[in-house]
């Protein structure tokens, strides 16, 4: 049993590494894109029914909730797209990963004289590439937003402000250490997502590998609230960056 | 820092390849679903709220219907009764004039009867004595049977009616 930390490439065209967690990752994304097209087609209804009704379910409960956290009907209805694509995304990622085939269909590569097992499908989230891609995201999206709602000058002067150099040195160190808390954010937001799909993969693999049968079934249970908590999680400190970037300093 | 990044098999193309699938995403979910499904929302909130208060108002102007109709069935009622105990009243006093009417048309009459009468009796009483004066005169002078001065027949003819009227 041989875990790799790392995506494994199955397809490389020129220098370009089709990994095995984006082909997962574009797989669920053409799932969702045909699902709301699905939905579209068959239009939405002032009364609903069936498929419908999940799907209002939902947005209106993060919709609520989102209500809640920005204070505000007006933000709330601004960063909805953004926090919602992320809940979804994430959620549908992490569920499609405890799928049955995926990390069990594979082939077996001669990979520097040691044979490796190499699934074709691997959990999008358990790959540090795609929640890197997804905190960037989320991180570089609040400071677009921040600037388009405060303006370019008032944004940055969060982070660096010289008109703060002699009045108070310390508050203008507290902006510059505010960047790096920017990048903190990202890596915080990537690893934590990462590590926890990640460690839920290989615990899954070595329940599977110990006891075959129903012993696992509990880990995924458990699989399934962590892949939940940690779309929730995402979607709410992108939301709670978002909310804090569009407001006025108080300093 | 680059042994790391190829430890957690960090690829330049699959990052960025990852986050323009984003979004993607989030740009065809904005335009399919989110503007859709959210103004749908919003417009059946609206409705919503306009048909419970369509409700109120139906049910205000329903309540206020049946206020009026009952105040409107008291009205008529105090109405009708009213009139009844006029009509009443009317037809009493009515009856009682008549009563009193005929009472003294009555009285009148029998006044009238009694006054008739007592004429009837008193011409009769007169004339009754007139010939009883005659009758006497005529006896007295079978009785007497001899020429009497008429001095003396006058005072006992007077003397005679003076008796009878007593």
């Amino acid at each position: 049993m041989d875990i790799s930390l790392a995506a494994e490439p199955i397809l490389e065209i020129g220098h370009i590494e089709i990994t095995n967690s984006l082909i997962t990752s574009l797989l669920v994304t053409v799932l969702l894109l045909c699902f709301v097209f699905f939905l579209n087609k068959k239009g939405l209804k002032q009364v609903p029914r069936g498929v419908q009704n999940v799907v209002e379910i939902i947005f209106e409960g993060l919709f609520n909730l989102m209500k809640g956290v920005t204070g505000d009907e007006k933000r709330a209805r601004r960063f909805f797209p953004l926090v919602a694509t992320f809940f979804i995304v994430i959620i549908l990622s992490n569920y499609f990963g405890l799928l049955p085939f995926v990390g069990s269909i594979g082939f077996h590569e001669v990979h520097e004289g040691k044979e490796l097992f190499v699934p074709l499908f691997r959990s999008a989230n358990s790959d540090l590439n795609t929640t890197l891609a997804l905190a960037l995201v989320s991180v570089i999206s609040t400071h677009v937003l921040g600037v388009t709602a405060l303006g370019f000058w008032k944004h940055t002067g969060k982070f660096v402000n010289f008109k703060l150099l002699l009045k108070s040195p310390i508050m203008f160190a507290v902006g510059i250490l505010e960047i790096f808390g920017e990048i903190s954010k990202v890596v915080s937001f990537s690893f934590r997502l990462f590590g926890n799909i990640f460690a839920g993969e290989v615990l899954l693999v070595v329940m599977g590998t110990l006891v075959a049968f129903v012993a696992p079934v509990p880990f995924y249970l458990l699989e399934l609230f962590v892949g939940f908590i940690q779309a929730l999680v995402f979607a709410m400190l992108t939301l709670v960056f978002l909310t804090m970037a569009t407001e006025e300093s108080h300093h | 820092m680059t042994e790391l990044l190829e430890k957690f098999g960090i690829n330049f193309f699959v990052l960025i390849a990852q986050a323009v699938n984003f979004l993607i995403v989030l740009a065809v979910l904005y335009r399919f679903a989110y503007k859709p499904i959210l103004k749908m929302l919003n417009d059946r909130t609206k409705k919503i709220e306009q048909g419970l208060e369509h409700a109120k108002k139906a049910e205000h102007a329903m309540n206020e219907a049946l206020s009026q109709k009952d105040a409107v069935l008291a009205e008529a009622r105090k109405e009708s009764g009213k009139l009844l105990a006029q009509a009443e009243e009317k037809s009493a006093a009515e009856h009682a004039k008549r009563m009193a009417e005929s009472k003294t048309e009555a009285q009148a009459m029998i006044a009238k009867t009694k006054e008739e009468l007592q004429r009837e009796h008193e011409h009769m009483l007169e004339s009754a004595k007139l010939e009883l004066a005659d009758m006497v005169v005529l006896a007295t002078e079978k009785l007497l049977k001899e020429k009497v001065t008429s001095e003396r027949d006058h005072t006992l003819v007077a003397s005679i009616l003076k008796d009878v009227s007593k």
